[in-house]
């Protein structure tokens, strides 16, 4: 074709200068382009725009590089055709690997592509073949597939698409399955089914974890809890859509609620299982913040090497679990040994995907979306005093702000004593009407209705049905009801029950609040008849620091709202000797004008104290009260442990009664209102010891002037108490007796009366010799003159 | 005074008790000597005192709300309760209550003290 016909306008390179032919020569066809030119000499192949430049040129330098490339290109994917090849022995690297699968496969996350790179490795070893560019393009399975049968196969033809229920694309998935689970004969199908059903129940990757004990309950407990929906969470998920997915999550027999309570027994694996739902969160929710709390940090470390042990993969040998969640996985020495970080985590977020901690730790400004509060509380901890279950329940509360609103929070435990963490938390979820706590008790075993009058220890096999069967059988429970600890231990631990223990049901419980509630000014009772002014009094007869003190406590008894009233007026307490201890009785009972008084005789010479308290009376001229001086016997009441209750405790258990039915108030006074209010909170029936803590001197003055004189208000005319009647016949004995006296003996002359006071006989007449002689009385009379 | 009619036969039985208490109880006591023990004293009037008592216990609860009163009455050493009620307690004996076990004497019944 004519250059000028056509209007081609060959470019001009102006710094080349062409120099005229010297000779016309006949146009050519361009080798390379095949356009016809003019050649400047004969062997000229190529048109200008293809001809190699002139040598010593800078355009040839830029013709010879960009040959060299084209040339290298050329080389490079000659080679790259020949290491494509299924059987080529071109090893390529790691870099190169991952390029192949990110770039090829069109893998998205990089920790997946990391995850499959290293297995491949291992397979590749495994199956001694190389690590070439086939076993990336093509996959582990096509590639062993053409080794087997030498012939080329086409690389899978898997998109990038979404898949319900996972957080990864298909491509993803299908270089995991291919990589990760060659071991296993499943689909990629299958697996994904199964990676599905392992997410939604704990109860099922249970038992991909090899945990053969778990049973029915265990898969009662998996409805009971919220169950993590795989479906919603898609690849790149938001933060918000995240929290909106959780805040969705409900449980199969519970719905939306946020707090559950699992109380189960002991050895039924119930950490095991909590932590295995923890599992499933954080595989179907990777930046789910998960934080779980044990007693102690020695047990949080413990129950997070367990957790991580299911990550932590060993060298060339994955469990089931990791082949087929693979990309949780973690290397075993990786990260702080407390905390485990999900690789699949994507939001940034500054808290762990799960963080063990105790109650022994500070949680704060650690967030979580699902805690786990693993037996938080044991005898030791969180239960021995009222101190302790205050500070448990407090500790519980505060870890309880750090959940998202849309979190979820998880108790496990076993009980304890009545008003522990447990108890606590199910008292208040039965006084709220909304019930915002799902609550589950799963003892040991169940007795069947024919059975339910028997003991625990008269049980037989027939009589229950085991709960925790294979682990928990009859063998076993048999033991643990004969244990040392007691069949209280098994009935709180295995059986679940919060069992009062006898000696708190004797226990009186007064609060600092109530008691002050309780104070009332001196002249508050006035206008009410007052029956009669009582007195009460607990001897001990020491003045050393520690010994016991005795202690005098005086009430009205006042009739007050149709039941009778004790309004104490005072109490006073110190450590006298008897004659002392006399004084001070004397001098409160005529301060007072105490017209009734118990004392107690026991360990004490109340002989001889009787006749002391006379004699300093007689010395004031004061005329005493009828004394009762009582001697406290054994109840005859024990503990199933086998501990006695006191009369002491039995009585101070009769002032709570009456303390609580508003017939005991104490007059304001400072001087011993704290003392007392001190004793009598403190008080728990125990022995009283050296300190001052456990001194019970006022409180069982107190418990023996109610017992003795209050009459009980049963809301209609009662029968007096025992002592009130025993007081009442002596007092009507000794009137009798008294009355009975004066006509054998005679009237008593008053005190003041007896004095002898000397009167001179009368002058007699002495005069007579017969009156000298004493012959008058006789009858023998001088004869009147 | 209360009237017999609206007693309750077991409340004319504790006073019964009550008065035949206090009348044993002031026969021992002029039995007694002013050279007895006292404790001889308390223990022959202390079985007495202990019926009387028993017996106003009784009384303390009886239905009927006077009786009742004059026995809490009786109880706090009121000796106007104690009279009446051991008047009460007379009348009964003379009105209603036949000697038991004592054969009246007739005419036309041989009298062995006087044979």
């Amino acid at each position: 074709m004519d250059q000028q016909s056509s209007g081609f306008v060959e470019p001009v390179t102006p710094e080349i200068v062409i120099p005229a032919p010297a000779k016309k020569f006949r146009d050519k066809q361009c080798a390379k382009c095949g356009v016809l030119f003019t050649p400047v000499n004969g062997v000229q192949k190529h048109c200008e725009e293809h001809r190699k430049p002139s040598k010593g040129t800078d355009a040839l330098r830029i013709y010879d590089t960009v040959a060299q490339q084209r040339s290298r290109e050329k080389e490079r994917k000659k080679q790259e055709k020949k290491d494509g090849k299924y059987n080529s022995p071109v090893e390529i690297s790691q870099k190169e690997a991952k390029r192949i699968l990110a770039e090829v496969r069109q893998i998205k996350h990089p920790h997946v592509v990391d995850t499959c790179v290293e297995w491949a490795d291992q397979a590749a070893r495994h199956f001694k073949i190389p690590f070439n560019a086939h076993l990336m393009t093509h996959g582990l399975r096509l590639t062993l597939q053409a080794v087997e049968t030498k012939k080329e196969v086409a690389p899978p033809d898997i998109q990038p698409d979404e898949i319900d229920g996972e957080v990864i694309h298909r491509t993803d998935a299908y270089a995991l399955w291919d990589y990760g689970f060659w071991r296993q004969p499943d689909s990629f199908e299958q697996w994904l089914t199964d990676r599905y059903k392992l997410k939604s129940s704990a109860f099922e990757l249970s038992k991909l974890l090899g945990k053969e004990d778990f049973g029915k309950k265990h898969e009662e407990w998996t409805s009971f809890t919220p169950r993590w929906n795989p479906s919603g969470l898609k690849p790149g998920y938001t933060q918000k859509q995240g929290l909106t997915w959780l805040d969705a999550q409900q449980s199969d027999t519970e719905g939306g609620k946020k707090r559950y309570l699992l109380v189960a027994s002991r050895n039924s694996m119930k950490s095991t299982w909590a932590r295995i739902l923890a599992l499933a969160l954080t595989i179907t929710y990777p930046d789910a913040r998960i934080l779980i709390v044990s007693e102690t940090n020695k047990l949080s470390k413990k129950a997070m090497k367990e957790f991580r042990g299911y990550f932590e993969v060993a060298p060339n040998n994955p469990t089931l679990f990791q082949q087929y969640f693979g990309e949780y996985a973690i290397a075993p020495d990786s990260g702080q040994s407390l905390i485990y970080d999900n690789p699949l985590a994507r939001l940034g977020l500054p808290q762990n995907s799960v963080e063990s901690s105790s109650m022994e730790s500070a949680n704060t400004g650690s967030r979580f979306d699902f805690c786990i509060f693993d037996d938080p509380i044991s005898r030791d901890n969180g239960t021995a005093n009222e101190e302790q279950r205050a500070a448990a329940i407090s500790k519980h509360g505060s870890i309880m702000k750090l959940r998202e609103p849309a979190g979820f929070a998880l108790n496990i435990q076993t009980p304890w004593v009545v008003d522990d963490l447990g108890d606590v938390m199910i008292k208040r979820n039965e006084e709220d009407p909304e019930r915002p706590l799902a609550v589950k008790i799963d003892p040991v075993m169940e007795i069947l209705p024919e059975a339910a009058n028997k003991t625990p220890l008269e049980l037989k096999e027939e009589d229950v049905v085991l709960n925790f069967l294979p682990k928990l059988n009859w063998r076993f429970v048999r033991d643990e009801m004969r244990s040392p600890e007691g069949i209280n231990f098994f009935l709180t631990q295995y059986m679940t029950q919060w069992v009062q223990s006898e000696e708190s049901q004797w226990t009186p419980t007064f609060t600092l609040e109530e008691l002050q509630a309780k104070v009332r000014p001196l002249s508050f009772f006035e206008g009410n008849p007052v029956l009669f002014v009582a007195a009460s009094v607990d001897c001990a007869n020491s003045e050393a620091i520690t010994a016991d003190k005795s202690s005098i406590c005086i009430a009205r008894v006042i009739q007050h709202e149709q039941k009778q009233v004790a309004f104490v007026i005072d109490v006073i307490a110190g450590r006298w000797k008897y004659s002392q201890l006399a004084v001070q009785i004397v001098e409160a009972f005529q301060k007072y004008g105490v017209q009734r008084a118990v004392l107690e005789r026991n360990n004490v010479p109340w002989q001889d104290l009787s006749a002391a308290i006379q004699r300093q009376a007689v010395l004031r001229g004061y005329s005493l009260p009828h004394l009762q001086w009582n001697l406290s016997v054994g109840t005859g009441l024990y503990t199933r442990s086998g501990i006695s209750v006191s009369a002491k405790l039995k009585r101070a258990k009769g002032v709570e009664i009456l303390f609580d039915n508003g017939q005991l108030f104490f007059a304001y006074n400072p001087n011993w209102n704290e003392s007392l209010f001190h004793e009598v909170v403190r008080f728990r029936g125990q022995r009283s010891g050296s300190s001052t803590a456990s001194k019970d001197d006022q409180v069982d003055s107190l418990g023996q002037l109610v017992a003795t004189y209050l009459q009980k208000d049963i809301g209609q005319p009662s029968a007096p108490t025992k002592e009130q009647l025993e007081f009442e016949q002596e007092v009507y004995r000794q009137n009798l007796v008294r009355m009975n006296y004066n006509q054998i003996f005679g009237s008593p002359v008053p005190p003041n009366e007896q004095q002898q006071t000397y009167t001179p006989p009368p002058d007699q007449d002495n005069s007579s010799p017969f009156e000298r002689a004493g012959f008058s009385k006789y009858g023998l009379t001088r004869k009147a003159a | 005074m209360l009237d017999l009619e609206k007693l309750l036969a077991s409340d004319r039985a504790l006073v019964l008790d009550f008065t035949n208490a206090m009348r044993d109880l002031d026969t021992t006591t002029r039995l007694c000597s002013r050279t007895d023990s006292v404790q001889s004293i308390n223990r022959r009037l202390d079985p007495h005192i202990t019926k009387s008592f028993r017996a106003l216990t009784g009384l303390e609860q009886s239905a009927n709300s006077a009786l009742r009163e004059l026995a809490e009455r009786a109880v706090r050493k009121d000796g106007g309760a104690i009279k009446e009620l051991r008047k009460l307690g007379n009348l009964i004996k003379q009105f209603e209550i036949p000697a038991p076990r004592r054969k009246e004497w007739t005419s036309s019944q041989a009298d062995s003290l006087n044979q």
